[in-house]
């Protein structure tokens, strides 16, 4: 007999006891796993059930994220865990054999849940029902949750809710995770299910298909049509009119690409735009940080330490941190509204030419933030090859960290013109994104040939989001980027601080001189005039402290490579320091050029003006058209994060790619901006 | 005329006895027409993904949108898919009603 003839599958409840107050061999914790389509409103009823106690992590040894949340259910504290979204268990993806094996108790360190919630769409019942034929033959107590029953009424599906337990071996409990409607009888169910004393204990399971003859999908979609035909009265799906208008649209060779770039227009202005506040908040607190503890530890190495090492390295970077927020907040708006879904769609049809999927815009779109969370959620991209592209391109598309240099030198270059100004930011932006671009086509072409995977994207139905879950997911990442990036990124600034700081060197002649001049004008009595002579002296010791410093040394000793760029070994250092985050640069060059730290922060403009003034031992300015365009292309397309490489590491699981990152990045942008520089010389501007 | 693709299907006999020539590949139909998988080439490793969503043998998909990608309507789900895989599909256009038998 072949699959495809089977007409009913026998369902057996079995019944099964256990002596009471026994408990799971390994764990004092029962663990409950959640398996589900996408889009099916999985992390919905996830949040519902665990609310904000829960954690995003790896699967150990994947890269496959895991959300594990705890719940109590009849006074117990229940582990809840998260699976990917699934169409089938069959081992085809690595994520459908991790929750495969999960399920199974295949993986280590990572014990077999004691029971299944299957969720269930209720407006795409049959389909959903192929994954839970295969979840149910697992034979694990399982608890089926039905989605959406608000939607399926509202297309007038109506599902009859006996049948269908019937059908399936387990209970079907009826739910609305986005209003909470049902859950407190899911609950129930559940505490039904895990408690050990139970009399009976749901077992749910299906004689196991024949999948060896002709497609193996087919028997259990023959199956799945058929308990949906019996379960199911009125349509069995919902229609779905408006999507497919507002589709008509959105997903429209042209204008869906001219909807895509407004709806990104519109986020990134209000990701720049909102943003401002809580940055300018998290600089003055740092900043207060930095007083307090300068008031607090005596002045010296330790302070000095603690201030500018420190506080000031992990303040730089944290800054970036409502931009991400908000970032991964209007993305999870927009994934749950099934924008993102069309977007992906959209530009597969683009991308795809340069060897990069559909998928990929959602990592380059957080790139824009910070390229961290950007190969972080690269992950969303399943192929191998097509993630590595992605990977390895991603820092070429101008990060926030970009933004305090971009300004600095547009300043240089077009001081008080505002149009052309914003020329130059436009022109640097582009210039990242068609260098990403053309670096993908060339891999293509190279190192990682092949086509990128063929597109396969569901386009759920367009629904109104849900604020809670964005809110979570944003405070999520958050979380994972303080972790993350915070650790290295404290220990790169410490590195930092070490470089610039040893060995201590003695304060220049000069500055001697002018601390005796002002202790003479303090003794007649001239007290403001002392001050500023103080102030410059400071100003002079730290340049040359810098100058003789591990880092003044090392851009001294780069300063034959960085000539031809039209760089000296001031901004050899910058280039060097920036490494911590790139617009460490801007405070690097105040220190170097001698205008003092307090300058960058209150007010850029004396920075700048002073950066203007600054001429050679020769007499010659030092920031030339020139210079300041090749500054401003090397920056567009250098690879000088730690952090990136640190993460480039973790997610390739190896240190040839972040290797290869670095190096190919550096020769794109050395060639690039000798090309340039040596033209605009050619043309005079030097 | 292929009225309503959404309807319950009571069956899930598979177009077998086709002719051949009615077999068509999936990304020569027409938009808004039933049609019913007849054949899907698995040759292609990412074929599998399209067929556990629900394009696999016996199974009625409408056309929403030509080009590449294309969507796809199936059980009632959106799917953009690439021409490229959509040639791995044989289709036989539902006539008469909704089963496609004729």
């Amino acid at each position: 007999m072949t699959a495809a003839g089977k007409r009913s599958l026998p369902i057996s409840t079995i019944q099964v006891s256990l002596p009471p107050g026994q408990k799971a061999p390994d764990a004092e914790e029962v663990c409950i796993a959640l398996v589900g389509n996408p889009n099916a409103g999985k992390t919905t009823l996830f949040n519902a059930l665990t609310g904000l106690r829960a954690k995003t992590a790896n699967f150990p040894g994947t890269t496959i994220e895991r959300r594990v949340g705890h719940t109590r259910l009849a006074d117990q504290r229940v582990r809840l865990l998260d699976l990917p979204g699934l169409y089938s268990l069959a081992s085809i993806t690595p994520e459908e054999r991790l929750a495969r094996e999960v399920l199974l108790g295949q993986r280590s360190h990572q014990p077999q849940p004691q029971g299944v919630i299957l969720l269930l769409d209720a407006t795409t019942l049959e389909r959903n029902l192929y994954l839970a034929s295969q979840v149910l033959e697992l034979g694990l107590p399982t608890v089926a949750a039905l989605n959406m029953v608000d939607l399926a009424e509202r297309s007038a599906i109506e599902i009859d809710l006996e049948k269908l337990e019937a059908e399936l071996g387990c209970p079907v409990v009826p739910v609305v995770a986005r209003t909470g409607r049902g859950l407190d009888i899911l609950r129930q169910h559940l505490e039904r299910m895990i408690d050990p004393a139970g009399s009976s204990l749901a077992r749910a399971s299906t004689e196991p298909f024949c999948d060896c003859s002709g497609c193996p999908y087919k028997a259990r979609y023959d199956w799945a049509e058929e308990v949906g035909a019996r379960c199911i009265n009125g349509r069995t799906t919902a229609h779905g009119v408006k999507t497919d208008r507002i589709d008509a649209i959105l997903t429209h060779r042209w204008v869906g690409v001219a909807a895509f770039l407004s709806v990104m227009f519109a986020v990134f202005a209000l990701i720049f735009w909102v943003a401002q506040y809580p940055m300018q908040w998290i600089e003055s607190g740092f900043g207060h940080m930095g007083s307090v503890v300068g008031r607090w530890v005596p002045p010296g190495d330790l302070r000095s330490l603690l201030v500018d090492g420190v506080i000031g390295g992990v303040g730089g970077v944290l800054v970036f941190l409502p931009q991400i927020c908000i970032l991964f907040f209007f993305l999870a708006l927009l994934e749950d509204t099934g924008y993102l879904a069309r977007a992906a769609f959209v530009m597969d049809r683009l991308m795809r030419r340069v060897g990069l999927p559909g998928r990929a815009f959602v990592p380059i779109l957080s790139a824009h933030a910070c390229a961290v969370p950007a190969i972080m959620s690269s992950r969303v991209i399943e192929d191998r090859r097509d993630r590595l592209v992605t990977i390895l391109v991603l820092p070429l598309f101008s990060c926030s960290a970009r933004i305090p240099v971009y300004a600095m030198i547009t300043a240089l270059l077009f001081p008080s013109r505002p149009v052309l100004a914003g020329m130059v930011f436009t022109g640097a932006y582009a210039s990242g994104i068609v260098a990403a671009l053309v670096m993908a086509l060339v891999f293509k072409r190279s190192i990682l040939p092949g086509e990128s995977r063929p597109l396969v994207l569901e386009l759920p139905s367009y629904k109104l989001p849900n604020l809670r879950t964005a809110l979570l997911t944003s405070l999520d990442r958050a979380r994972i980027f303080i972790k993350r990036a915070g650790t290295i990124i404290l220990a790169v600034s410490i590195l930092l601080w070490l470089l610039a700081s040893f060995p201590r060197s003695e304060p220049p002649a000069a500055a001697l001189a002018l601390q005796a001049e002002a202790q003479e004008l303090s003794a007649a009595g001239q007290l403001d005039g002392a001050e500023d002579l103080v102030r410059e002296a400071k100003q002079l010791t730290a340049q040359g402290r810098l100058a003789q410093s591990f880092a003044g040394r090392a851009g001294r000793a780069i300063e034959p490579v960085l000539r031809p760029l039209g760089f000296d070994w001031q901004i050899g250092i910058g280039i060097l320091s920036s490494f911590a985050a790139r617009e460490v640069i801007v405070s690097t060059l105040a220190v170097v050029y001698g205008v003092g730290e307090s300058a960058t922060n209150e007010d850029p403009s004396p920075l700048y003006d002073s950066l203007r003034d600054a001429v050679r031992t020769d007499g010659t300015p030092v920031f030339t058209t020139a210079t300041s365009v090749s500054l401003l292309i090397f920056y567009v397309l250098a690879m000088q994060c730690l952090s990136t490489q640190a993460v480039t590491r973790r997610e390739t699981n190896s240190w040839k790619w972040p290797t290869f990152q670095l190096v190919y990045m550096t020769v794109l942008a050395y060639s690039v901006t000798f090309l340039v520089y040596q033209l605009l010389r050619a043309w005079s501007l030097g | 005329m292929p009225t309503d693709h959404l309807e319950v299907a009571a069956s899930g006999q598979a177009a077998g006895s086709a002719d051949l020539e009615d077999r068509v590949s999936l990304d020569v139909i027409e938009i808004g027409h039933c049609a019913r998988v007849t054949e899907v080439d698995a040759s292609e490793a990412d074929i599998e993904q399209l067929m556990a969503m629900g394009v696999c043998v016996g199974r009625r998909i409408m056309l929403m949108q030509t080009g590449d990608p294309m969507i796809l309507k199936v059980l009632g789900t959106r799917i953009g898919v690439s021409a490229r895989l959509a040639r791995n599909v044989k289709v036989q256009p539902c006539l008469g009603d909704m089963f496609g038998e004729g």
